[in-house]
């Protein structure tokens, strides 16, 4: 994978958003002139879908190696092209409650480096869309050494949300101590209508060390695009939502903040609760 | 004098070569008659897992095994239609065999990718009528007395009767455990002796045992382990059925002094003493009817006096060895590796050495590394050394001869004398063996020095220091 392929990882909480996030985000991108990969990390590959006319991608990589082996011709064929002509993988992974999804993403990432993909198709630009939180190995595959070294916290205003945030950055925490190049680059503030949430934010964000790289507000858009099968971006792009997702795709590109975060203790978080939303 | 107890503060790695617990549990459940076994795991495991069997031994019975051989998207996606065609076909392809019991065992990484083996173990048994026992083996949870406790705690579940009414027999358990490559052998002798001394044997876990056998289990006043390490699955059970443990801290019967102890002790609990010294003399008389006026045997105590030794092997087995060779030859054990999984096994040893230290000094490594065994033994300038043959080419490394009597390896068990080392009797086996020894200790040491990376590398660095 060439050097000048920007890579980004979006971690947060299971339902906090990231996907909706990830999929606009990538179309303001390639609407920016910047050839987007869009990566998910999740066995549910669910992460595309509304880049692709709001259906599941039909091959996923890992099912794709169950069924017909990998190599580098065969990879070209789970990759699929969506809206605007991003490209759109899927790792996918095992069916729930059974076997290991950790290593399935793993072994999906590694496919899609070691057969340079990026620099076939010409990319510059990937997202990785990865599930939930870092709960093992297979997950922190994105932050490690070839992968992103830039990633973002995907987070809003409630306890379970800022908590996960700083889960994570204690994985990246860890890894930048073992040498890894892997820093938190900003947190995108992906709003659930909590009292004082852009304040709330910008203290929890202070407290690790970490910008806040967009704030976007909640909209009855996203839910109303998906039904019609597709982002935002695309399917409302004069409104003012669209200009959010803009807006953050400009702030990520111009965004040079690397940082080590200083994750905190669980009390230090229902501090700022207290203080934002009077517990 | 003392005995010096040399413990492995301060490192986290350990390069032995340790079977882990699928291996433990294919050893018990391989003397089970009538039994198959799955074993779900990568082909790595297989090998090893297959390779730790029992029926590699006089007396052995044999125990078809056929693995799952999982492979990457089994892992990512799970097993478990890989492993229920494994199941059906161990049980279908060995029906020759009538398996009265089919074994599930995982290795590590099916064990971490989860599959539900306890599912398709139900399945299977619903299809086939036979008892499909699914247990969670992984090498990384302990090593193979956790295994065998997993396959005794699971073979008394399901197949002992919970009211039975007591007598004052015991069973016995955990024969494979004892460490000695010669368990069958030595426990066909150990039982013959207990009979000899009127000690009641209820049943056997595990030794061509019958799953019919075991409804009686629960009959038994005790349970006599073989082995010093802790078993707790199969004790926490016992104890609920009611019965006693027995045998933790008692020397296995190497040799004639251990013996001697052994005998007097388990047969003045649960037997007839006077019948066990009637044996005691017997078994002597025997012993000296063979040796009478045997000029080699003379030689051969000859060269074992004072000859310094190395011991590497269960600790049981190291123990009672160790106590073999300085109180019956006069040798001096002076570096002992014991191999323990449970503190119950290190301390029983430590128990049983103690009186050694009173005219020896000797130290006692813990779970040594190789290499650490290995400067203890060159520290201790020893001229022997016994253990298992997976270690036998580090002390020849070394330049010291090496005899294998320990270890469940399958190379350990090229042995084909149906004699035991055990008991009185068992010392004519033993002697013959540290007569091959004594022989090469004579030859070979230059032999091996000119033939040696591992003496060439540490003379280099040491010259390098």
């Amino acid at each position: 994978m060439g050097s000048d392929v920007r890579q980004i990882a979006l971690y947060g909480k299971g339902s906090c958003g990231k996907s909706t996030v990830a999929v606009n985000l990538a179309v303001a991108l390639q609407r920016m002139n910047r050839k987007v990969l869009q990566v998910g990390c999740s066995p549910k590959v669910d992460s595309t879908c509304f880049l692709l006319g709001g259906k599941i991608q039909s091959d996923n990589i890992l099912e794709f190696y169950r069924e017909k082996g990998i190599d580098e011709k065969k990879i070209f064929e789970v990759i699929k092209e969506g809206t605007d002509g991003i490209w759109c993988a899927e790792a996918g992974g095992p069916a729930p409650a059974e076997g290991c999804a950790g290593r399935g993403t793993a072994l999906a990432l590694d496919f899609i480096k070691k057969y340079d993909v990026a620099g076939k198709l010409g990319i510059d630009f990937i997202i990785y869309d990865v599930i939930a939180d870092v709960v093992c190995g297979g997950f922190a595959q994105p932050m490690r050494e070839g992968y992103a070294k830039e990633i973002y916290l995907v987070a809003n205003g409630e306890l379970m949300s800022l908590y996960s945030a700083n889960n994570i950055c204690l994985a990246v925490q860890e890894l930048a101590k073992s040498g890894a190049e892997v820093r938190i680059a900003g947190i995108i503030n992906n709003m659930r209508g909590v009292v004082k949430e852009k304040e709330l934010m910008q203290e929890f964000g202070r407290l690790l060390g970490v910008g806040i790289v967009g704030n976007i507000p909640r909209s009855e858009l996203v839910s109303q695009s998906e039904a019609k099968g597709g982002t935002v971006m695309e399917k409302f792009p004069d409104s003012p939502q669209a200009s959010e997702y803009r807006n953050l795709a400009k702030a990520i590109l111009d965004n040079t903040e690397r940082t080590i975060p200083t994750p905190v203790e669980l009390s230090s978080i229902m501090g700022i609760l207290r203080k934002y939303q009077a517990l | 004098m003392s005995m010096n107890i040399v413990t492995r503060e301060g490192k986290s790695y350990e390069d032995m070569w340790e079977p882990g617990c699928f291996a433990g549990a294919i050893l018990a459940a391989g003397t089970v008659e009538n039994s198959v076994i799955a074993l779900h795991a990568p082909s790595g495991c297989s090998i090893w897992g297959t390779h730790y069997r029992a029926d590699p031994i006089t007396t052995g019975i044999y125990t078809p095994i056929l693995s799952t051989g999982i492979h990457e998207p089994e892992v990512i996606h799970g097993g478990t239609k890989k492993l229920g065609e494994t199941v059906r076909d161990v049980i279908k392809r060995n029906k020759w065999l009538h398996p009265k019991v089919c074994w599930i065992f995982t290795a590590d990484a099916t064990s971490m990718v989860g599959d539900d083996i306890d599912a398709v173990a139900r399945e299977v048994e619903g299809e086939t009528g036979v008892d499909v026992i699914a247990l969670d083996t992984p090498a990384f949870s302990g090593g193979y007395n956790l295994g065998a406790n997993l396959v005794y705690a699971a073979l008394i579940d399901r197949f002992a009767d919970k009211d039975v009414k007591k007598d004052n027999s015991i069973n016995i358990i955990g024969p494979v455990l004892s460490g000695s490559r010669n368990w069958s052998q030595d426990f066909l002798e150990i039982r013959d002796l207990l009979e000899a001394a009127d000690v009641k044997i209820n049943t056997v876990l595990t030794y061509r045992t019958n799953v019919e056998d075991l409804k009686d289990f629960a009959k038994a006043k005790a349970n006599y382990y073989l082995t010093s390490e802790s078993l707790p699955n199969v004790e926490q059970i016992s104890d609920k059925l009611g019965m006693e443990t027995f045998g933790k801290d008692l020397i296995l019967p190497f040799g004639i002094t251990n013996t001697e102890e052994w005998y007097l002790k388990i047969a003045e609990k649960f037997g007839d003493v006077e019948k066990a010294k009637k044996r005691l003399r017997e078994d002597m008389h025997f012993l000296k009817t063979k040796l009478n006026q045997d000029y080699n045997a003379t030689w051969h105590f000859h060269d074992m006096f004072g000859k310094r030794g190395a011991l590497l092997g269960r600790a049981p087995f190291v123990s009672s060895l160790a106590r073999c060779l300085f109180y019956d030859y006069n040798a001096r054990p002076v570096v002992l590796g014991i191999l323990a999984e449970t503190q119950q096994a290190i301390d029983s040893a430590k128990a049983s050495l103690d009186e050694m230290s009173e005219n020896l000094d000797f130290d006692v490594l813990i779970n040594p590394s190789y290499f650490e065994f290995g400067l203890a033994m060159e520290k201790a300038k020893v001229h022997f050394s016994v253990g298992q043959s997976v270690d036998r080419w580090l002390s020849e490394g070394m330049d010291i001869s090496n005899t294998p009597l320990g270890g469940l390896y399958f190379q350990s068990h090229f042995n084909f004398v149906p004699w035991p080392y055990a008991g009185v009797r068992g010392m004519l086996n033993l002697m013959t063996e540290f007569s091959y020894l004594m022989d090469r200790v004579k030859i070979e040491p230059g032999y091996l020095k000119a033939q040696s990376y591992l003496r060439a590398f540490l003379d280099r660095e040491k010259k390098e220091a």
